[in-house]
């Protein structure tokens, strides 16, 4: 009878093992198809722990394997079938929970991927299509502008006197519209990031000297005077001469058009600039103010000036003309030289445009390995300009948290709280986008990296892409195990990087907290080093 | 009296600038590609070209290398003229051997000053 009940154990047992070890085999196998995964996706730190796990059974398992053959106790022989079998079990759902897991998240990956590629793809199209546009629009306009131009020709020496006003005002609309194709052009040139600046030095006096030459007809049209203080020995400075042109040029053709028999008046002069760190020097600054005596502005008029498209009001669009997208283009420039401008005006009395450029502009390294560390960043310490309402800025330190898991990113929101910082949510890169540009900016960005629409990679780019956003500091959590060529796009754009379920929250707040301290001292001053540590 | 080879395909520009090039006094000969421009210079014998940069068959890039390239056509000032406003097409222009470049649409004054310009220099 015992013996039956033992031999009974024995083939239960026998039979669990043969089973335990079969659904090892599967477990094994799924494996293989996990490892094979991550070696793709490179999720290396998930693929260490299932190793080690495996590791782990196996062990138990040879353990198991000992206690049978040595017969230590009879009954042992059924424990350790059921050990073994419920272990086996065990291990083949992890494997098959990883398997589902990492297949998923490759997939998000790949859409990520996809997403970024379509959206580079389109970036590309659009500037090919605007290049296409400017020549194609170029062309007719060429023979409009020519041909009424003849005819007025004709016309002065067949004496039609009657013909010339509407050929001149053919003339006019060609021209008109032709500023309107450039305007654009350049517009969206800014835009999509594809202006570049082509920094030179060159004696101020000079440039000034061939603006007014150029100007002085504008000037006169509108019975306008026309004043320059300019000191001849002001000397050279360093930026983009043709955009400074460009950028003066607008200020004063606007102070002349809502002029008439008033003054006009450019003064130039250098001004020093308290640096952001103390220990270093000041730093040298140009400022050119452009006043007129013209019709000024409301408040209201001047809070929507720098718009494009706006003009201060649309009855001066059909009064005075213009495209109302050259001071949005103007705005840009000063920024992408890393100068700012400003305007006061008094309704009815006239206004003041001043723009402030650094006398030396520095270009920021794009690339890491050219990253000069004791670059002078203060020349990008830019202060808003005058329709930026800084009062706004709200007491509490201001930090924007992006992450579209909504676990994570509620633990960290209330981290980030406890510590009486205000905190903008954002569920993706757009979402954070659009919150950037409708309410006021943060101090510091707190940024995962894998999400849905747009990712951390595109919002980094995008964030670049505006001379306000670039400045501001971000930091990157993510559970992602980094390639070589993602560190490289993140470097030099980001502050740190803290690995989900890796880091130490004190040192990540820690982090934050100091960010927000070298920010915070001067508002609107978020730029820091591109100090980059793992 | 100077003469002139423009090269231009689009036919309303063509006419139009050799019109008014012809009534400041210029004597005009006109070619419609890169090809008929490098036949049209070492027979016409041209004081100074107007090379349009967008062309069929050959364009005005290739065209400009190889009459700079010819001993025969290499003192012949040219001067560029495109429609990209791209501040890059001044450099390729330069680059493939052009004496000066403009922007369509042309501002006919400044034209005339470029071409009075290299025709006193040359």
């Amino acid at each position: 009878m015992c013996s039956l009940v033992m031999h009974v154990q024995a083939v239960i047992s026998g039979l669990l093992i043969l089973l335990g070890a079969a659904v090892m085999l599967l477990s094994i196998l799924g494996t293989r198809k996990i490892l094979r995964l991550l070696r793709q996706n490179s999720y290396l730190r998930t693929w260490q722990i299932l190793f080690g796990l495996m590791i782990f059974f196996l062990f138990g398992y040879l353990g198991a394997f000992f206690l049978i053959s040595a017969r230590i106790i009879q009954y042992l022989q059924l424990l350790t079938g059921i050990v073994f079998f419920f272990g086996a079990v065990f291990v083949e759902l992890v494997v098959r929970t990883g398997y589902l897991t990492i297949q998923d998240l490759s997939k998000r990956e790949r859409e990520a991927k996809q997403a970024r590629m379509r959206a580079e793809e389109a970036n590309q199209a659009k500037s090919i299509f605007l290049a296409n546009m400017s020549h194609e629009l170029r062309t007719p306009l060429n023979a409009i502008i020519g041909y009424s131009e003849m005819l007025k020709e004709d016309a002065e020496d067949q004496q039609l006197k009657d013909f010339i006003p509407d050929l001149l005002k053919i003339r006019g609309a060609g021209q008109h519209l032709l500023n309107l194709i450039n305007d654009v052009l350049d517009l969206s040139k800014i835009e999509a990031g594809q202006m570049d600046l082509d920094v030179e030095s060159f004696d101020v006096a000079e440039l000034i000297r061939d603006i007014a030459e150029t100007f002085r007809p504008l000037a006169q049209k509108n019975d306008n005077h026309w004043i320059i203080h300019c000191p001849e020995d002001i000397g050279e400075m360093s930026t983009d001469a043709t955009k400074l042109r460009q950028s003066l040029f607008n200020l004063l053709s606007n102070a002349c058009k809502f002029s008439e028999k008033g003054t006009i008046t450019l003064t130039v002069d250098r001004v020093l600039q308290p640096s952001l760190r103390p220990t270093l020097p000041p730093s040298e600054w140009l400022r050119f103010v452009v006043s007129d005596t013209g019709i000024g502005m409301t408040p209201e008029q001047i809070r929507r000036l720098f718009q494009a498209f706006m003009q201060a009001d649309t009855s001066t669009t059909r009064k005075y003309g213009g495209t109302g997208l050259g001071l949005a283009i103007t705005k840009r420039f000063c920024e992408m030289m890393g100068g700012t401008i400003q305007v006061t005006s008094q309704f009815g009395k006239g206004s003041t445009f001043t723009l402030e450029l650094p006398s030396q502009m520095k270009t920021r390294p794009s690339d890491s390995s050219h990253c000069d560390r004791s670059t002078d960043t203060n020349q990008f310490g830019l202060s808003f300009p005058a329709t930026v309402e800084d009062d706004a800025n709200v007491t509490a330190p201001h930090v924007m948290l992006i992450e579209d898991d909504a676990t994570s990113r509620d633990v960290l929101c209330r981290q980030l709280k406890r510590e009486g910082w205000h905190i903008t949510e954002a569920v993706n890169g757009r979402d954070a986008l659009v919150k950037l540009s409708h309410e006021h900016l943060p101090a510091v960005i707190i940024l995962d990296l894998i999400m849905p629409q747009m990712d951390g990679f595109e919002f980094i780019q995008q964030l670049q892409a505006e001379a306000q956003w670039r400045m501001i500091p971000v930091v990157v959590i993510t559970s992602k195990d980094l390639t070589q060529s993602e560190r490289k796009q993140l470097n030099g754009y980001i502050e740190h990087i803290f690995q989900k379920g890796d880091y130490n929250r004190r040192a990540f707040l820690k982090k934050v907290r100091s960010l927000l301290a070298k920010t915070i001292k001067k508002p609107g001053n978020a730029y820091s080093d591109n100090a980059y540590s793992q | 009296m100077p003469k002139v080879l423009l090269v231009e395909d689009n036919e309303m520009n063509r006419d139009m600038l050799s019109r008014r090039l012809s009534r400041r006094g210029y004597e005009v000969v006109v070619a419609v590609n890169g090809k008929e421009s490098i036949a049209l210079a070492s027979s016409e014998k041209p004081d100074i070209i107007l090379m349009d940069m967008n062309l069929p068959i050959m364009d005005g890039w290739s065209a400009t290398q190889h009459l700079k390239a010819t001993p025969d056509t290499q003192n012949i000032p040219v001067i560029a003229l495109t429609a990209h406003a791209m501040a890059s097409d001044r450099d390729r222009a330069l680059a493939v051997g052009c004496d000066d470049y403009d922007m369509k649409p042309v501002d006919f004054n400044r034209l005339l000053a470029k071409i009075a310009a290299l025709l006193g220099s040359a």
